[in-house]
């Protein structure tokens, strides 16, 4: 048997109110005869000397005693546990988003945790398992978590600042504390329900607060100044316009800036460092609003390691400038890491991979004549080279017929036409970028460094330095491969983190610059949080809510009523027996 | 003190009368029987004619069956006069109703039955000593006499017949019924006050009013009893025990009351307040012989 609500049998204590009425009613009582006549010189019948032994026969007070247990008793809730206790599995969005601010004083995770003990409280439920879910999803409560437990998890988890789950993460989760069979309930707190949530899992929405963000940031060293240009994107998705100062940072200098961004809009900034040669850049955007984990970018330029480009055809300088804004670049003529070739034929001995722009390449891709421009379609989203890049913001003139093309991963289409393609070659990756940079709006874009450093990371991906230098939390940093291997890695808080020898990855759970020291020296790498996370919520109107208050939950027998019955039956028995006291006895009540 | 008496309740005590045991002399006619014969209302007898004799009282009817000359007597019937003598001592207090209210109660009741068959009805109230009498006189404009002075009546002081009956019998100039209501919890001396109205002639009934919780008193513990007449205390534990040693003093107090009023030849009633008072009317004096 449990106590729903075990602070209800404090109220016994009142149990001493009504012994202290008692010894007070049990003084010497006064009764009137006719005659004393009758009574002088009887034999005084015994009686206990102290006064709470003559309580004890006093039946009134027992019952009263008695009375008032019961009625404890029943407002204390106590529940008999029969067969199958209620099960109910709690999982609680633990994203990096649940930390924004919903009400002007709580975090939205906050709000979660206080529904969801509020639900634990209704239900009534005899067990729950308590679920951090994120893209790293935490079991805080097992399935056999007694509900106090469950309550006490929920009161002391924080949110990480981890991506959302997916809906793989989900099932994974649901599966390791027993499948949707070993619970009656699943119930979901959230700022961002999935869009097709199984049928099981009821959804409960937790919005609230203002947000906006710097959702791009990175370095591009200027080939001509030596020094660096950053650029900036700034979201703003909250309801009204948001006016700040942008400040950006490299460790040594600072640049700050206005900014005024409407709803619902977003600004780019470039911003030069003529001179910086540091490896460390920071963007801020003051005032931070209701989630300012988004409001603080880092970003860091690995200089010192060096990729080896051979270049065949024409030069860009713009392509070139994405190319050391993404890695230090180091012209070679033969044995390069990326053969780049633009607008020309392949040579016979390419090495590496190969980014082909307008060029083709035999028995991958083989160019007609050139066409026409037009909108530009992203075939695929959500491959890695178009991370944070924004298809809608480019525009193309001229997209080149092709004559045949090997089997590859349409990403982008220009006029219907393939724009952006990877292909796979052995062991080696091919791109195909359609039109010179000429006939896009590429080189004015921030897409552009963008698309680079994505090609960047697939060319190189060890050592880790150079593939993160934008890494987000909980996204694995690898520390060992074909690269130079990291002996030992140092945290935001200037902390060592511990490596385990062998270590293959290293997972920041936290954002802020980090640092990879290997054998030839340290590396920075910016960890950021992920651009999901600074994306609105749907819009979720009231009452979506998909939940069913529980009613009386399978497995728990409330013993209330029949507490109750018995306490009101003892009063009645009471009130009888008093009615039938000696009137001379009586009291006022 | 409360209404005395109501329309229903009068009209339920019926054709109900006051029966004499021993024949009076009346001055009037009433319904009670005078040994006086004569012209009356009741044939009680037949005698020889004498010479001088009424020849309306010659039974004709018995001369021509049996030819001889009889006479009829008559007795004659008179009024008698009924005092009802109420205690209304501070003793008379207890009890819920009270034992006041309840003999307050009786009293109009048997002064009603008394003036309905035209007797005369004097109301005595006494303490330790005789209250303001109401002298017995008949008519219903007696009635709403003793009934205004029954209204005003309120329990005080403590108790003694004897000294009630002394002032009783100066006060009444004829012999009669004499109800006396009284609880007759005293410690005191009845006998002699009880032997002064036998021997004065009265016809005396007694009827005793008595607490349901005097005779079986309830509640244990600690108790204080106040004597409301004497305002004398007694601390005491009463327990089972305690109430058995009382209910025997009283039944041996009472028995003794019953031998004193055996030997005088009055008719004894006990009325507990929990018994209807129409009921102890209807079946109590009426199975007694003191009504009809």
């Amino acid at each position: 048997m449990i106590f729903l609500r075990p602070a209800s049998l404090y109220l016994s204590l009142l149990a001493g109110v009504i012994l202290l009425l008692y010894l007070l009613r049990t003084r010497t009582g006064r009764r009137e005869v006719a005659t004393l006549f009758l009574w002088k010189g009887l034999h005084s019948g015994r009686t206990a000397p102290a006064r709470r032994l003559r309580l004890l026969v006093d039946p009134l007070l027992i019952l009263q005693l008695l009375a008032l247990l019961f009625i404890v008793l029943s407002l204390a809730e106590p529940t008999l546990q029969t067969g199958s206790a209620s099960r109910i599995a709690i999982l609680i969005d633990g994203s990096a988003s649940m930390r924004t601010i919903a009400d002007g004083e709580h975090s939205r995770y906050e709000l979660a945790v206080k529904r969801a003990i509020a639900l634990l409280d209704e239900g009534r439920a005899g067990r729950a398992a308590v679920i951090s879910l994120s893209d790293h999803p935490r079991i805080l409560v097992g399935p056999e978590g007694p509900r106090d437990e469950a309550a006490e998890a929920l009161a002391s988890s924080r949110p990480g600042w981890y991506a959302d789950a997916s809906p793989s993460d989900l099932s994974r989760m649901i599966a390791a504390i027993g499948g949707e069979g070993e619970f009656d309930r699943a119930v979901l707190f959230s700022d961002r329900p999935f869009p097709d949530p199984p049928p099981f899992l009821e959804t409960i929405a937790i919005t609230g607060g203002e947000n906006g963000g710097i959702t791009a940031f990175t370095i591009r060293e200027d080939p001509a100044a030596g020094g660096v240009d950053a650029f900036v994107r700034v979201d703003n998705y909250g309801g009204e316009d948001r006016a700040g100062r942008l400040r950006i940072s490299d460790g040594a200098d600072s640049v700050e800036m206005a900014i005024l961004i409407p709803s619902g809009s977003s600004e780019d900034y470039v911003i030069p460092f003529p001179t910086s040669r540091s490896v460390s850049f920071t963007a801020a955007l003051e005032p931070a609003d209701d989630f300012p984990a988004d409001d603080i970018r880092y970003f860091a330029l690995a200089r010192p390691i060096e990729l080896s480009v051979r270049w065949v055809g024409t030069p860009d300088r713009y392509l070139l400038a994405a190319l050391r804004a993404a890695v230090p670049v180091r012209l070679v003529g033969e044995g390069a890491d990326l053969t780049v070739i633009y607008d020309a034929d392949p040579p016979p001995d390419v090495t590496g991979d190969v980014l082909l722009v307008h060029a083709g390449m035999p028995g991958i891709v083989r160019l007609g004549g050139d066409g026409g421009g037009g909108d530009v379609l992203a075939l695929a989203p959500d491959h890695p080279l178009l991370a944070g890049v924004r298809p809608a913001d480019l525009r193309v003139w001229s997209v080149p017929f092709l004559d045949s093309i090997a089997p590859g991963d349409v990403l982008l289409t220009a006029a219907g036409r393939p724009f952006l393609v990877e292909f796979t070659e052995g062991g080696r990756r091919v791109w195909f970028l359609a039109s010179e940079l000429a006939a896009t709006n590429l080189p004015v874009t921030v897409d552009l460094p963008i698309l680079v450093q994505n090609i960047v990371r697939r060319v190189i991906r060890l050592p880790a330095p150079l593939d993160y230098r934008w890494a987000v939390v909980g996204a694995g940093i690898p520390l060992r491969g074909s690269g130079e291997p990291v002996d030992s890695v140092v945290g935001p808080d200037g902390g060592p983190i511990r490596i385990l020898p062998g270590q293959a990855a290293f997972f920041p759970p936290v954002p802020g610059e980090y640092r990879l020291v290997t054998k030839r020296g340290t590396y920075p790498v910016g960890v950021n949080v992920p651009l999901s996370e600074s994306l609105p919520p749907p819009v979720i109107e009231p009452g979506e809510d998909r939940v069913a208050r529980l009613g009386g939950p399978a497995g728990l027998r409330p013993l209330w009523p029949i507490l109750a019955g018995l306490a009101a039956f003892l009063l009645v028995v009471e009130w009888f027996a008093y009615a039938r006291v000696d009137p001379f006895q009586r009291r006022p009540r | 003190m409360e209404r005395v008496i109501d329309e229903e309740f009068l009209r339920r005590l019926g054709n109900l009368r006051f029966i004499a045991r021993r024949r009076r002399k009346g001055d009037i006619f009433g319904v009670h029987p005078s040994p006086r014969s004569g012209m009356s209302l009741e044939f009680a007898d037949y005698r020889p004619y004498t010479p001088g004799d009424d020849f309306r009282y010659v039974d004709w009817n018995v001369y021509g069956r049996l030819d001889r000359i009889l006479v009829k007597r008559f007795s004659r019937e008179s009024d008698l006069p009924i005092y009802i003598l109420l205690d209304l001592s501070s003793s008379m207090r207890i009890g819920t109703p009270s034992k006041a209210s309840y003999a307050t109660h009786l009293s109009a009741a048997l002064a009603y039955l008394g003036l309905r068959s035209l007797d005369r009805v004097g109301l005595y109230p006494f303490t330790d000593r005789l209250g303001r009498p109401i002298p017995p006189r008949h008519g219903m404009g007696q009635m709403a006499h003793i009934l205004s002075a029954l209204a005003g009546l309120e329990p005080v002081g403590e108790t003694s017949i004897d000294r009630a009956a002394a002032e009783f019998n100066s006060h009444s100039r004829e012999s009669g019924i004499v109800v006396l209501i009284s609880d007759f919890l005293t410690a005191d001396s009845y006998e002699e006050g009880l032997g002064r109205l036998v021997h004065r002639g009265h016809e005396p009934i007694a009827i005793q009013i008595l607490a349901p919780e005097e005779v079986h008193p309830s509640g244990l513990g600690r108790m204080q009893l106040i004597d409301v007449e004497t305002k004398q205390r007694v601390r005491l534990t009463v327990d089972r025990s305690t109430i058995a040693s009382y209910e025997k003093r009283l039944e041996e107090h009472l028995r003794r009351l019953r031998r004193a009023l055996f030997e005088r030849r009055i008719p004894y009633f006990l009325a507990l307040t929990d018994l209807p008072l129409s009921r102890f009317i209807h079946e109590e004096l009426r199975r007694g012989g003191v009504i009809e």
